[in-house]
């Protein structure tokens, strides 16, 4: 399942799917698959860390949420799109180095510690400091000038390009000499080390580059939902969005961006119900018990089983 | 000047606090090698389960041994429940569960108990001038013989020997027949009974509302980081600095505010210390 879906021929169908979409869904609906396809490209980004490099980033709201709060900032300042959009790349550009940095001076359990610890700074900076963020009443950022401004197919097709585009360059990096190293790292760190490869450059490469797709989602995010709020840069969205990577099966690009849609329709679902958390809480223990490699991974399990039987 | 040495001894009791909380996590991480995201709910869990017995024995001390037998049945009982299912698991895994653990607990005693502060007079009445409550400074000593109960209890007994013998070299403590099971579920009882010996102490002063484990967690993995993981010594005393940070830094910013700058300060000194403060002291 994996291996075919990793095949030219799944591409293909994800592109006319895609391409089908905004033919026959209603506006509303179309909304939501341009917001999905959002938290999407959010979830590929993380993928690429924690999939792909084995760092398991539980902070990587950050990234997402600190351009998504640039762009605002800046926007409704008064300035025009592009400066806001050259100001979120250097937003994007310092955190990835920041907590880069970081990802090279700790390892393992500790750097899941300490990026959720980073999250909640953050969050809690984000949440204070009123007169930049609009703190506890979040930022609102005007109509003009944004994706909101467009057709709800104008908009759905820049968040379709632009994820497909950038899938398609995070899959080609992953099947890169450089993709097979990170795995490298991650199943065997001291023999790539011993290989004579600088891994901590290479973690804190792919950092950046992960810290850049995570920012172009943040700003997609902001320029059509354009309501910004501090848990955009919180533990909570951070955790949950390894759920999401965790859900679709870790290192399969595909599988995460599945994962990521699949888990906020649930959640949408589930929104209405009073002790909502409880369920995401079950739905967190489940898909750690019972589906580690992800749901993906599920049928093709199945599918061995059932031919076993067969041949037998 | 007054208030500044009664903040000093609020930010000692502040500091108890995270220490009792941070050390039940920094042990069940040295030895089993588990994230406890759910670690600050067994604390507010603690203060509930207390508030309970004591609105039905209306005896705060007998209260607060029922609230921390309580949160340690359960908190171990978590924590074991899927040991065999997770068993060689990455430290990733259990860190999601207990993460799933932390949102259904947290939001059942949201559900049970409300949002409102549950609150319970303190035992002791009384004020020493400079210094505060007798009731705070009668938790800071409790606190402090704890912990040092705790520490004995790994020194000295045959329990707390099998624990530092899987602690140091888990497949030769297994081979010499140690049972690893039955070593770690009384890990997972001591680990939650201290977070809940927390909470149940914190009653009087904070009193309990559904957020409280969420802020003492924060705090309690911030010095297990910068003390050292598993060390329980450096763990005690980065508790203290934290404690005393904060609540001298509340006298000058506001409260989050002042969190803000503990958080940031001690991962500046992750940043320069790889190993946090350990090989300081």
């Amino acid at each position: 399942m994996v291996n075919a879906l990793s095949k030219s021929w799944s591409l293909a169908i994800s592109a006319v799917f895609l391409s089908v979409l905004p033919l026959v869904l209603p506006d509303y609906y179309l909304y939501l698959a341009t917001e999905l396809l959002i938290w999407a490209l959010f979830a590929l980004s993380l993928d690429l860390l924690l999939g792909y490099t084995g760092l398991p980033s539980f902070g990587h709201a950050i990234f997402f949420g600190i351009p998504a709060y640039a762009v605002g900032i800046i926007l409704t300042a008064g300035y025009p799109l592009i400066v806001a959009l050259l100001v979120a790349v250097v937003a994007a550009s310092l955190t990835g180095l920041i907590l880069g940095y970081l990802a090279t001076r700790t390892g393992g359990i500790g750097y899941i510690i300490v990026t959720l610890l980073a999250s909640f700074a953050v969050f809690l900076i984000a949440f204070s400091w009123t007169n930049l963020t609009g703190g506890e009443n979040g930022l609102y950022i005007s109509r003009a000038g944004t994706l909101a401004a467009l057709s709800t197919q104008a908009a759905y097709a820049i968040v379709a390009v632009s994820t497909a585009l950038i899938f398609l360059g995070a899959r080609w990096l992953v099947r890169s000499n450089y993709g097979l190293l990170l795995v490298g790292i991650k199943t065997n760190e001291t023999r790539a080390q011993a290989m004579g490869y600088n891994t901590q450059l290479y973690k804190f490469q792919i950092t950046i580059v992960s810290a850049m797709i995570a920012g172009v989602a943040g700003v997609l995010y902001a320029l059509l939902a354009r309501s910004l709020s501090a848990e955009l840069v919180g533990p909570e969205l951070s955790t949950e969005a390894v759920i999401w990577v965790l859900l679709g099966g870790t290192q399969t690009l595909l599988g995460p961006m599945l994962g990521a849609a699949l888990f906020i329709l649930i959640k949408q679902a589930l929104n209405t119900i009073r002790a909502y958390p409880i369920f995401l809480g079950l739905l967190f223990i489940v898909v750690v018990v019972w589906a580690p490699s992800g749901l993906l991974k599920l049928p093709k399990g199945l599918w061995k089983s059932f031919r076993r039987r067969n041949t037998r | 000047m007054e208030i500044v040495t009664s903040q000093l001894a609020n930010g000692v009791v502040v500091g108890t606090t995270i220490a009792l909380t941070a050390l039940g996590l920094t042990l069940i991480f040295g030895i089993m090698h588990i994230v406890n995201l759910a670690h600050g709910e067994f604390y507010a869990l603690g203060a509930y389960f207390t508030w309970v017995a004591y609105s039905l024995l209306n005896k705060f001390w007998v209260s607060a041994a029922i609230g921390i037998v309580a949160t340690a049945i359960i908190g171990a009982a978590l924590l074991m429940i899927f040991y065999d299912k997770l068993k060689g698991a990455g430290p990733l895994r259990w860190a999601l569960l207990t993460l799933g653990f932390g949102y259904v607990l947290r939001e059942l005693m949201q559900l049970v108990f409300g949002t409102d502060f549950k609150l319970v007079a303190p035992p002791l009445e009384g004020t020493i001038p400079w210094a505060g409550g007798v009731y705070r400074i009668a938790v800071t000593v409790a606190g402090l013989l704890l912990i040092l109960a705790l520490a004995l209890f790994l020194k000295k007994s045959r329990y707390g020997v099998l624990i530092r013998a899987i602690a140091n070299n888990r497949d030769a403590a297994a081979l010499v027949g140690v049972s690893t099971k039955t070593i770690y579920t009384w890990v997972a009882l001591i680990s939650a009974g201290l977070a809940g010996a927390a909470g149940a102490f914190m009653l009087p002063v904070t009193s309990a509302y559904p957020t409280m484990g969420l802020e003492i967690m924060i705090m309690a993995f911030v010095v297990v980081v910068v003390g050292g993981m598993g060390n329980i010594q450096g763990a005690l005393i980065a508790s203290l600095l934290a404690g005393l940070a904060q609540s001298l830094l509340t006298l000058i910013v506001e409260p989050t505010v002042a969190t803000i700058i503990v958080l940031v300060a001690f991962m500046l000194v992750l940043v320069v210390r790889r190993e946090g403060l350990q090989k300081l002291w």
